[in-house]
């Protein structure tokens, strides 16, 4: 089989629910990078040059890789040092050399600072929040989101260097999640049955100030894309009610806003959404993405969504770890058979492609786009 | 104190912390005993498992519940709500290289609710201090989380420990978080949970088991394997 498209092409047919050339593949591989090439996480993690270098390195071994997921620019130890939405513990500070970023999550921000969101509005509230769990200064919080836009520059200008198709112009959680991870998930779940108008208006505020990040965000990058990551207010953790109150409304608010504007949006949608997925055929058709973590089912999925939503996924993280080349292989084959038949389906893994992904694991995983992948 | 305590129940049940509160008050105004309250709790919050069970109530409401359990047991007693299930306490912890601890806490939260002592190590646990753990208290059941593929390798060194110090077949070894069959025959352990609530009801099943009396497995998020 031969390629006929470049990734762009492969990519924008996949969103649209067209059938390309061939699947796109996407992993999310920032977490096995380094290992794989031999260097510390610590590394990858602060030194920009070496994780460019691992990424070619990755790439040169594996080229049907063609459509890069990135999110390192968020994750760059000097980024998420000063402005990460938790504190984080990285590899060779808090953590060990070669151990893997992970969040701390505590009450950073109390009940009485939803009055600071609806009374001087939300940027003020970050910007203290910041403060509080980075010790970040106000230069410091200039200087990290200065870094943050030239680390993701670099990054999209290396990915079409190397061919590939680069994903994501913006960044940002849902509005429910951000507020959740800033209030620790007990305490905002507690908000949620104790004080639902002041977060719900504190919600309105959040939404506005993220959709405005969006678009901020895509001028400088100039990809039209918008990456939006939803993990607990999905009905794995919320009633239907609960749901349509505090996730739904600002969820379709911010995808048509960005989609108005232009804009393909990305759902990176961890925890099960399987109960939810009827709601995202109110969202336009082909101009949505879904992100498969392997929690949801990514079969059923393409049963309620095929033809309206493009699908991601999912290889799931523990079978990279534990499984059998074999058993990915044959979980591969299955993805490409039944969720990509007839187009809207990019190949990745489930979130992230773990630390300690097997590397026959991670060969079987790129092999299975060569040996199932194509349309023509 | 049968109507008192059928409000306390419904009150949790409606997950209304501040009604809770009021009739905890009340109650104690009156000269109930605390114990008996806090016994009322207890039974509200079994029933809001009972509903989540069902797929009527969800984990947002599972952790509402623990929440004003821990707030009225504040109010109502100056020490930790005494156990109903009688024996060494649950050893439980996040394993070395991994500092999640969002899961862990609410299982140890639900656990506490339904009468069961545990011992939380925190998170970033060596696999050593588990096995000094389970020694010095004489615990039988192990509960080992992650959320990082990484906790997996950790899993795995703490059940060779425990088998080292010939602990293995007294102690039956529970993972959870980011885990499934395939994790749990890697690690060696006799069982898996993903869902919080699955997690309790199979520490009490086990429990019960251990008293001789018939394990009611009613879940199916989780797998029976017999120890090897």
């Amino acid at each position: 089989m031969k390629e006929t498209m470049t990734a762009e092409e492969r990519l924008t047919a996949a969103i649209s629910c067209r059938v390309p050339d061939r699947v796109p593949c996407a992993p999310l591989i920032e977490s096995y990078a380094a290992r794989y090439v031999g260097i510390t996480n610590h590394r990858f993690m602060f030194d920009l040059d070496a994780a460019m270098d691992a990424f070619n390195e990755i790439h040169n071994d594996f080229p049907v890789w063609d459509c890069n997921r990135s999110i390192y620019f968020a994750r760059y130890g000097p980024v998420s040092e000063k402005i990460g939405n938790t504190r984080v513990k990285m590899p060779g500070v808090e953590l060990a050399p070669d151990a893997l970023y992970q969040f701390h999550e505590y009450e950073a921000m109390t009940r009485d600072d939803y009055d600071v969101i609806l009374n001087e509005g939300f940027k003020v509230l970050l910007e203290s929040f910041w403060h509080k769990v980075h010790g970040s200064s106000p230069e410091d919080i200039t200087e990290a989101q200065a870094k943050r836009i030239v680390v993701w520059n670099r990054e999209i200008e290396e990915s079409k260097r190397r061919g590939q198709a680069f994903l994501y112009g913006s960044l940002s959680s849902l509005p429910s999640d951000t507020l959740s991870m800033m209030r620790s998930i007990q305490a905002f779940f507690k908000d949620l049955f104790q004080i639902p108008d002041k977060v719900e208006a504190a919600l309105d505020i959040v939404t506005d100030f993220l959709i405005a990040s969006h678009k901020k965000a895509i001028a400088s990058t100039g990809i039209k894309t918008a990456f939006i990551a939803g993990t607990r207010c999905s009905g794995q953790f919320l009633s239907k009610k609960n749901f349509e109150r505090f996730t739904w409304p600002y969820l379709k608010k911010m995808v048509n806003e960005l989609v108005d504007d232009g804009n393909i949006i990305y759902l990176h949608f961890d925890s099960n959404w399987t109960m939810n997925l009827e709601y995202l055929l109110d969202l336009p058709r082909g101009k949505v993405v879904l992100e498969c973590d392997s929690a949801t089912d990514i079969f059923k999925v393409k049963e309620i969504l095929h033809g309206h939503t493009c699908i991601l996924g999912d290889v799931p993280p523990a079978m990279m770890t534990v499984g059998s080349a074999p058993e990915i292989d044959d979980y591969c084959k299955k993805l490409f058979q039944v969720v990509g038949k007839d187009g809207g389906f990019i190949f990745s893994t489930g979130c992230t492609l773990p630390m300690n992904a097997k590397n026959e694991n991670v060969k079987a995983f790129f092999e299975s786009v060569k040996k199932y992948g194509w349309y023509f | 104190m049968s109507k008192t305590r059928q409000l306390v129940v419904m009150a949790v049940v409606q997950l209304d912390e501040g009604r809770v509160l009021r009739l905890a008050k009340e109650a104690l105004a009156r000269g109930i005993d605390p114990l008996v309250i806090i016994e009322a709790l207890r039974e509200g919050v079994a029933r809001v498992g009972e509903l989540y069970e069902r797929g009527e109530y969800f984990l947002a409401d599972l952790i509402m519940s623990a929440e004003i359990f821990k707030e009225v047991v504040k109010l109502v007693l100056d020490s930790e709500p005494p156990a109903t299930v009688q024996g060494p306490p649950i050893i439980f912890g996040t394993v070395e290289e991994d500092i999640h601890d969002i899961g862990k806490n609410i299982v140890i939260g639900l656990m506490r609710c339904r009468g069961l002592q545990v011992c939380d190590l925190g998170v970033d646990v060596p696999a050593a201090d588990f096995v000094a753990k389970i020694q010095e208290m004489k615990s039988n059941i192990l509960c080992i989380s992650g959320l990082i593929t990484l906790s997996y390798d950790s899993m795995k060194n703490t059940v060779a420990l425990l088998r080292e110090k010939g602990l293995r077949e007294s102690t039956t070894v529970i993972i959870g978080g980011l885990v499934n069959e395939a994790v749990r025959q890697y690690v060696g352990a006799d069982y898996w949970a993903r869902d919080c609530a699955a997690g309790v009801d199979l520490c009490l099943g086990i429990l019960n088991w251990s008293d001789g009396t018939v394990p009611v497995f009613h879940r199916r998020t989780y797998n029976q394997v017999p120890t090897v």
